[in-house]
């Protein structure tokens, strides 16, 4: 167990086994003492040696005396789940606006060319197909001019002139 | 074994040196192939974070012990980073047992947005502030001295300049006892310690340098901490048994 605890302090250990030893190392007072010892010598390794390795009894006595706290659990995603739950979730709204257009595109039959009915001669079976998809007879082609017109980008001189020089609009 | 690449990993008294020591860095890269970039990312790795963030977790879910652990592991390098503000080793101590009880009643509030120990040593800065102020010192602003820097503070400086005699003399040992005991490690240990404890670096790494499985690198590391834990336990104690 004591081996699990030096590989805990490494950051070297499965979180299964990580726990296994958490929970052996609080429960027991010889397992804190090794822990606090091999923190101590990392340390002094690094040219930081203690003062002293004198456990803080103080502090562990006060901490005893203080309300147990309870936090509530967050169910916090590992960053590979995300990862993942994110590309699967990409990959299925490609394939439905794929699949969408697919459907949209070619085979309805509102986009089948126009068919004209003719304006020849009586009894011929020939009927022309016009080439382009007509605009429906709501919307008028001049309509569209005129409000391409009203919506333009580029303002007009009036609104560049200060407003006090700007002409009264004249009263309707 | 001398890993290929590997200059010299012989251990120095840190009471010693003028400077804080700094593990000697192999010529050419690591053996096996390990490269600039690959050590930064090693260096940057979360695994310390996440082993403080699982104890962390188990603290909020009631278990005190999960805490005690994280007050073992930050208790001295807390009162490092206090020193710098408070001059008293007693006073520093008591400042550092407020800033953990501090912490553990905040303790719901904490979100792991940051790693603990940022966390713990802004808490900590603060304690310290607050306690100059009700005492009617000058407490050090925000640009002598900010938590942010708190991180990478890891310099034993601050620590020399107040300690007393007689903490000088233990710390002496201490560091003495373990340069010792690193020191009569036989070398297959003493390089596995060091390449993990001085340069960081993962199992898996040191087994690509040392050529071994990573079960062996486990093994070594922890024979060689217990090998100098030994040598240590005679001096440990409690706080209640000196006080300084």
């Amino acid at each position: 167990m004591t081996q699990e605890l030096s590989a805990l302090m490494d950051g070297e250990l499965e979180p299964h086994e990580a726990g296994r030893a958490l929970l052996a190392c609080g429960a027991d007072e010889d397992q804190k003492r090794t822990w606090f010892l091999y923190h101590a010598i990392g340390e002094a390794m690094r040219g930081q040696a203690p003062r002293s390795l004198a456990m803080p009894a103080d502090v562990f006595e006060k901490l005893s005396r203080q309300p147990t706290v309870l936090a509530p659990r967050r169910r916090v995603l590992e960053g590979r789940a995300v990862r993942v739950a994110l590309a699967a979730a990409a990959s299925v709204a490609t394939v439905g606006v794929v699949g969408w257009i697919g459907t949209q595109g070619g085979a309805g039959p509102s986009a089948l060319p126009t068919v004209a009915k003719s304006a020849g001669p009586a009894g011929s079976s020939i009927q022309p197909v016009a080439s382009t998809t007509t605009l429906p007879a709501s919307v008028p082609a001049l309509t569209v001019q005129e409000y391409l017109v009203a919506h333009r980008q580029m303002p007009t001189p009036e609104l560049y002139r200060p407003v006090t020089n700007r002409t009264p609009a004249p009263a309707r | 074994m001398r890993a290929k690449g590997m200059k010299n990993l012989s251990f120095i008294i840190p009471q010693e040196a003028k400077k804080p020591f700094v593990a000697p860095q192999p010529q050419g890269g690591l053996a096996g192939g390990l490269s600039s970039a690959a050590r930064t990312s090693i260096q940057g790795r979360m695994s310390d974070r996440e082993v403080d963030q699982q104890l962390v977790e188990r603290a909020q879910r009631g278990e005190k012990r999960a805490f005690e652990m994280l007050v073992l592991k930050y208790q001295r390098k807390l009162e490092r980073l206090l020193s710098r503000v408070i001059r008293d080793p007693a006073e520093i101590e008591d400042v550092a047992q407020e800033a953990f009880i501090k912490a553990y009643r905040a303790l719901p509030n904490f979100r792991g947005d940051s790693a603990f120990y940022t966390w713990l040593y802004r808490i900590g800065i603060n304690t310290a502030k607050n306690y100059l102020i009700a005492l009617g010192r000058r407490a050090p602003t925000s640009t002598e001295f900010d938590s942010e820097e708190a991180e990478g503070f890891e310099d034993a400086a601050g620590l020399r300049d107040i300690n007393t005699p007689e903490s000088e003399l233990a710390s002496k040992q201490i560091a003495q006892t373990v340069n010792d005991a690193i020191a009569a490690l036989p070398e297959e240990l003493r390089t596995a310690i060091t390449l993990r404890e001085l340069d960081g670096l993962s199992y898996e790494e040191i087994a690509q340098i040392m050529n071994c499985p990573i079960g062996t690198v486990r093994s070594r590391i922890f024979r060689a901490r217990e090998a100098v834990a030994e040598k240590l336990r005679p001096q440990l104690g409690t706080s209640k048994d000196k006080r300084w």
